[in-house]
C-alpha cells in the first residue's frame, strides 16, 4: 500500500504525487509537454518502436531531448515496444546501450527478449512493461517484477475497482491511462490491420483498420441496409479528468497521456489542464472541487468525444463512435508566441492555422491563466500592416494589451 | 509430428481416437474461445475414460483482477486431474502454476505475440515448457523458429484463424445504437465485411467479450513436408460442423499415417482433392506473406495499391 498524504501544517496534502507523462512525435512537441508540465515524455525512437508513422526520434534527437528534459528536471522514456519478428533480432544490445549512454531514464518495452537482454546489460534505465502485453491481474504484474521490470504499464481494461486492489499490492510501479484513444481490441492482440491492410499491427504498421465502416451479415444477409448505421469498432476517447483525485489517492505512480501522433496544441492543451489538476488536488485534497473548466479546455483540443473506458463498468455504446467521427475541437490552433515586446505590445508569433482581423483569439500558457483578444492590429515580419494570417509557419506580429510569453499559444475561438 | 485437436463434442472422441489422434485441447469456462465448453465434472469424466489420451486444458483469456482468484482454484482443481497441459496467454495463469509448482506443461499460446526464437527461449527460462507460434508469420519464419527453440512447439494447420478479441460487447452495443436485430452468438454466423473491400470476418459475442475470426480456413494439408520438426499440429474446430470437423481430423490423420510410412508425396494429391470436395472456403494465412511496418514499405504498398487499381 502506498502512502499517499501526509499532515502538513494541519493540512492534509498529497506527498505522493503521480508522474504526469506525456507523448511527444517529435522534438518541438516534446519540449512544449514538458514547458507546459509533463514531469515525464516517452517518445519513439527510430528502431523498435511501434507507431511507426509518428515522426520518430533519431539517436541526436533523443541526445537532445534528455538534454532539454533534464534542465527541468523531467525524464525521458523511450518506447522499443515492437514484437520482434526474426528479422528484428539484430542490434538491441548497441541500441539499448545507446539510450543508456545518453541518459533516457526509461524504456518502455512489450518483448520479453528485449526485457531479458536490458536486465541482463545492468543499464542504468528502468525497464517497463508495455501496455502491448495487456496486464490485468496482480498474479502477472508478479510476473514481470520476477523478471526484474521496474514498471508496468495496466492494459486499457482494467477497472477502477480492480486497480484499487493491484494498487494495494502491486510490487513495482504501475502507469494508467488517463487520456487519449483507446485500442477497442486487447491490445497486442488485435490482427485486424494485418489481414486487412497487410500492415504489422505489432510492429508499428496499424491502419486502425478498427475504425474503419464495416456491412454486418446474418447468415448470408445483409443487416445493415443502405440507410442503416454502418458496423464499427470506433471507441470515444478515455478522459479520466474527473476522477483524478481517486486516481491519486491509489497511488499510482504515473498517469499516461496517450497520443505520439497527436499534435502540438492538443499536447499543450491535455498536459497543461492535467498538470493543473493535479497540483490543484495535491495542494489541498480535502477541500479541492472538481469543476467544469478543466473539461471544458479539454474538448478545445478534443479529437473524438470522451467517455471513461473500462474505468467503470463494462464500456456500452455509449463509449463507442457510430456512423460519426465526432472530431471537432470547439477552437482552432492559430500561432505560437515567440516574444513579446512590452513597449509596442507586439507580440511576435508564428501562424499555425488560418485567421485574420476581428477574430476572437484565447492564448493559454504554463506560466499564466487563459486571456482572450480580438485581433485588431496585425503586421507580417516587415511590420507592414495585414488583414489575414494564411501562411502556416510564417512570422507575424499582433498587438495585444496583454503581456505575453514565450511558447504561450493562441487559439481562435469558434463561435 | 501429432495431431492436436479442439475438441468439439466428447461423443466425436471415439472417432477420433480411431483416427490415431491422441491430444486434445478442452475448452473450459474460462476459455477466450473454444469449440466448446466442458465443465470441470466433465473434464474429469473425459480423463479419467480415455487415460491414453493427452488433454490441455485452453485457460487462454487474459484476466480481470477480479477474475484471477477463481481462476486460480480452478488451475489448483485441474492439477488434481490428469491432465498434460495448459495453454495460457495471460502470465498470471503461469505465475500460479509457479507458485503452487503444479506440474503441468505450460504452453505458451497468446495468439499473436510467439513471433521470434530468442523470446520463446527466454519465456523458457520464465516457465513457459512449450509454444503454440503465431500464425501472422510466413512458413519459412516458422521453421526456423522451430530449429533455434528448444522445447515442443505447436503450429495450427487447420481451421478458422484467430484475429482480434475483445473485451467490449461490440455486437451488443452495435445492436442497441442501430436497433438492429440479429443473433450474436457464435450461432449467428455474423461476418463482417469492410466497405470497399473483399475480406469477411466471423464475429460473434459471448460472456468473454467479442470474438473475431477469419471466414477461410487456414490449411497445411499440403505442407507436411516442411512440418517434419514440429512437435504438435493444431487442428482448429471452432465454427466447424460435427461433419466438417471429422473430415478434416481424418484427412489430416491420414496425411500423417502416410508421412510416417512415405507415401504421403504419392498421395498428397488424392488428400487435397479430398479437401476441395468439402466446399470449405480455405487459405493460406501469411504463410507465403509478409505484412509491413516501416514508413517507406507501407508508402510502397500504398503506392503500388493505388497503380493497380488505375
Amino acid at each position: 500500500m502506498r502512502n499517499v498524504s501526509q499532515i502538513i501544517d494541519g493540512r492534509r496534502k498529497i506527498v505522493k504525487k503521480p508522474e504526469l507523462l506525456a507523448p511527444a512525435g517529435n522534438l518541438e512537441k516534446l519540449k512544449v509537454a514538458i514547458m507546459y508540465g509533463a514531469d515525464a515524455v516517452f517518445v519513439g525512437g527510430k528502431e523498435f518502436s511501434l507507431r511507426s508513422q509518428a515522426s520518430n526520434f533519431s539517436i541526436d534527437d533523443i541526445r537532445e531531448a534528455v538534454h532539454f528534459a533534464n534542465q527541468y528536471d523531467a525524464r525521458i522514456h523511450v518506447t522499443c515496444n515492437i514484437i520482434l519478428h526474426q528479422d528484428n533480432l539484430e542490434g538491441i544490445r548497441e541500441y539499448l546501450q545507446t539510450l543508456d549512454d545518453i541518459g533516457v531514464t526509461a524504456i518502455i518495452v512489450a518483448d520479453p527478449y528485449m526485457m531479458m537482454i536490458a536486465k541482463d546489460m545492468n543499464l542504468r534505465l528502468e525497464v517497463h512493461v508495455s501496455t502491448q502485453l495487456s496486464i490485468l491481474n496482480l498474479k502477472a504484474i508478479e510476473f514481470y517484477h520476477q523478471m526484474g521490470m521496474d514498471r508496468v504499464v495496466l492494459g486499457r481494461e482494467v477497472t477502477y475497482d480492480d486497480l484499487k486492489t493491484i494498487m494495494k499490492y502491486a510490487p513495482v510501479d504501475v502507469e494508467y491511462f488517463i487520456h487519449g484513444a483507446m485500442c477497442i481490441h486487447y491490445s497486442g492482440r488485435c490482427m485486424l490491420s494485418n489481414y486487412l491492410s497487410r500492415r504489422d499491427a505489432n510492429r508499428g504498421g496499424c491502419s486502425q483498420s478498427c475504425r474503419w465502416y464495416y456491412d454486418l451479415y446474418s447468415h448470408g444477409k445483409l443487416c445493415n441496409q443502405e440507410d442503416d448505421m454502418p458496423f464499427s469498432m470506433s471507441s470515444k476517447d478515455m478522459a479520466l479528468v474527473d476522477h483524478i483525485g481517486e486516481l491519486i489517492e491509489l497511488g499510482v505512480d504515473s498517469f499516461k497521456i496517450e497520443g505520439r501522433m497527436k499534435s502540438l496544441h492538443y499536447i499543450a492543451t491535455v498536459v497543461s489542464t492535467y498538470r493543473r489538476l493535479i497540483d490543484a488536488y495535491c495542494d489541498d485534497p480535502d477541500h479541492f472541487k472538481q469543476d467544469e473548466s478543466y473539461r471544458q479546455e479539454l474538448m478545445k483540443a478534443a479529437n473524438r468525444a470522451f467517455c471513461h473506458g473500462f474505468f467503470f463498468e463494462h464500456p456500452t455504446k455509449e463509449e463507442q463512435l457510430f456512423n460519426m467521427r465526432d472530431e471537432h475541437p470547439t477552437q482552432e490552433f492559430v500561432m505560437r508566441v515567440l516574444d513579446y515586446d512590452v513597449q509596442s505590445k507586439l507580440a511576435k508569433i508564428e501562424q499555425r492555422n488560418y485567421f485574420k482581423v476581428g477574430d476572437e483569439i484565447e492564448i493559454f500558457s504554463p506560466h499564466h491563466s487563459n486571456l482572450f483578444f480580438v485581433v485588431e492590429n496585425l503586421y507580417n515580419e516587415d511590420k507592414e500592416k495585414i488583414e489575414v494570417a494564411n501562411h502556416p509557419m510564417e512570422i507575424l506580429y499582433v498587438e495585444v494589451n496583454y503581456p505575453l510569453m514565450a511558447h504561450d499559444m493562441g487559439r481562435k475561438v469558434i463561435k | 509430428m501429432k495431431i492436436v485437436l479442439s475438441l468439439n463434442r466428447q461423443e466425436c472422441l471415439y472417432d477420433y481416437i480411431d483416427m490415431g489422434i491422441k491430444t486434445y485441447v478442452l475448452g473450459c469456462q474460462y476459455s477466450f474461445h473454444c469449440s466448446h465448453i466442458f465443465t470441470l465434472e466433465e473434464i474429469k469424466d473425459i480423463t479419467e475414460k480415455y487415460s491414453q489420451c493427452h488433454f490441455y486444458v485452453a485457460v487462454n483469456a487474459l484476466y480481470d483482477q477480479h477474475v484471477i482468484e477463481d481462476v486460480e482454484t480452478f488451475i489448483e482443481a485441474l492439477s488434481l486431474l490428469s491432465i498434460k497441459g495448459i495453454l495460457f496467454q495471460d502470465f498470471g495463469v503461469l505465475q500460479i502454476v509457479k507458485e503452487h509448482q503444479y506440474d503441468f506443461d505450460m504452453m505458451y499460446a497468446p495468439e499473436t505475440l510467439n513471433t521470434n526464437a530468442c523470446t520463446l527461449n527466454v519465456l523458457q527460462s520464465q516457465g513457459i515448457t512449450s509454444a503454440f507460434l503465431s500464425r501472422v508469420i510466413p512458413l519459412e519464419e516458422q521453421v526456423t523458429i522451430q530449429k533455434e527453440v528448444h522445447m515442443p512447439l505447436m503450429l495450427q494447420v487447420h481451421g478458422i484463424e484467430y484475429i482480434a478479441a475483445s473485451k467490449r460487447a461490440l455486437l451488443s452495443n452495435y445492436q442497441e445504437a442501430s436497433g438492429i436485430d440479429f443473433d450474436k452468438s457464435i450461432d449467428g454466423a455474423l461476418v463482417l465485411q469492410a466497405k470497399n473491400t473483399d475480406y469477411q470476418f466471423q464475429v460473434y459475442e459471448d460472456e468473454m467479450g467479442t470474438h473475431i475470426f477469419s471466414k477461410t480456413r487456414l490449411y497445411m494439408l499440403d505442407l507436411l513436408n516442411h512440418l517434419c520438426d514440429f512437435d504438435y499440429l493444431y487442428i482448429e474446430t471452432l465454427m466447424m460442423t460435427e461433419e466438417e470437423a471429422i473430415e478434416i481430423a481424418s484427412l489430416y490423420s491420414d496425411a500423417l499415417k502416410s508421412h510416417e510410412n512415405g507415401t504421403y508425396n504419392r498421395y498428397v494429391k488424392d488428400y487435397m482433392g479430398l479437401l476441395y470436395r468439402l466446399k470449405t472456403p480455405l487459405d493460406r494465412g501469411f504463410l507465403f506473406d509478409q505484412t509491413v511496418y516501416k514508413l517507406e514499405d507501407m508508402r510502397k504498398m500504398d503506392n503500388e495499391k493505388r497503380e493497380s487499381n488505375h
